[in-house]
């Protein structure tokens, strides 16, 4: 008895086909819907080398450029932001101010009417 | 393949870019037998086989661009068919029902082997899980090295190694106990 190595390979040898292989291949091929000419010709077109590394060079610049209006809008965003935070700040101070002035004012009214209620005399002088 | 035959390919495959139709003709009948066989192989229905086989022309109609050579067709051919092959298989339904046109054809009359043994093999090998089955029908029918049944089949070498020491260690075993202990 041969070694199954020489068993298998003798069992599993190549067949051809049935009679006909090839035509009934073609058939298919002719039955089946081409891709209409317009498609043909991009796939064609995006199949150079050269375009392929162009789109990738286009898909870069694309993602770079983008990335710059993003930072610069950001900037611009904080820097309006940064801005309106001093004028904030700023308003807040000149009306604390103007509640200090107004509330010493109010302070020196009220200590000369209750000096007024003790000494009356003062008022008449 | 021979000098002579990859020259041939390479030039049908350069017609074909060119638009040549008869081109395709002539590389299906260089490579029929290859993706026929591992089909048949694997399935063991000629019809599921040949339908199996015409898919697989179709697909390389379609795919006919991104050859680059003779070498890369029998690369891409093997690759499809193993994958389609048990991609088949998966989807089969599991009652084993079989046509008419898949009964095997009584042994040729130069058949000098023992068709018995040849039954018994046949059957042994329908017993072993996909992968393992595709890696020694790749390995006896092809005559591919492991690395390259490594590459068609998109498994590491490891794996084919051990798949393939444990399908024949099992072939051996089950072959020689219907053999009542004959070693093989």
């Amino acid at each position: 008895m041969k070694p199954l190595d020489d068993e298998l390979r003798s069992l599993l040898k190549r067949k051809e086909p049935p009679e006909g292989f090839t035509d009934r291949v073609m058939a298919r091929i002719d039955a089946a819907p081409s891709r209409p000419a317009i498609i043909q010709r991009v796939v064609k077109f995006w199949r150079r080398p050269v375009l392929r590394w162009a789109a990738v060079a286009a898909v870069v610049c694309t993602v770079a450029t983008a990335g710059i209006v993003r930072y610069q809008y950001q900037q611009r965003v904080r820097a309006q932001a940064e801005r309106a935070s001093r004028e904030a700040i700023l308003a807040l101070r000149i009306t604390n101010e103007e509640i200090d002035t107004a509330l010493r004012r109010a302070q020196r009214v009220t200590l000369r009417a209750l000096e007024v209620q003790k000494n009356p005399k003062s008022e008449m002088e | 393949m021979s000098n002579a035959a990859v020259e041939t390919v390479d030039d049908a495959l350069a017609r074909c870019a060119d638009g040549d139709r008869s081109a395709f003709g002539e590389i299906v009948r260089e490579h029929q037998a290859m993706v026929y066989s591992l089909a048949l192989h694997f399935l063991r229905s000629p019809s599921m086989a040949e339908d199996l086989a015409q898919d697989v022309f179709l697909e390389l109609y379609r795919n006919l661009g991104s050859i680059k050579s003779a070498a890369h067709l029998r690369f891409w051919l093997r690759k499809v068919a193993c994958h389609r092959s048990i991609d088949r298989m998966r989807r089969r339904q599991p009652d084993g029902v079989l046509s008419l046109e898949d009964v095997p054809e009584p042994a040729a009359a130069e058949h000098t082997r023992d068709p018995l043994l040849e039954e018994k093999l046949w059957r042994l090998v329908a017993t072993l899980p996909d992968k393992p089955r595709m890696a020694v029908i790749l390995r006896y029918q092809e005559d591919m090295e492991l690395h390259e049944i490594a590459e068609v089949m998109g498994i590491s070498i490891n794996t084919v190694k051990s798949s393939m020491m444990r399908a024949l260690a099992l072939l051996r075993a089950k072959l020689a106990r219907s053999m009542g202990g004959v070693k093989v």
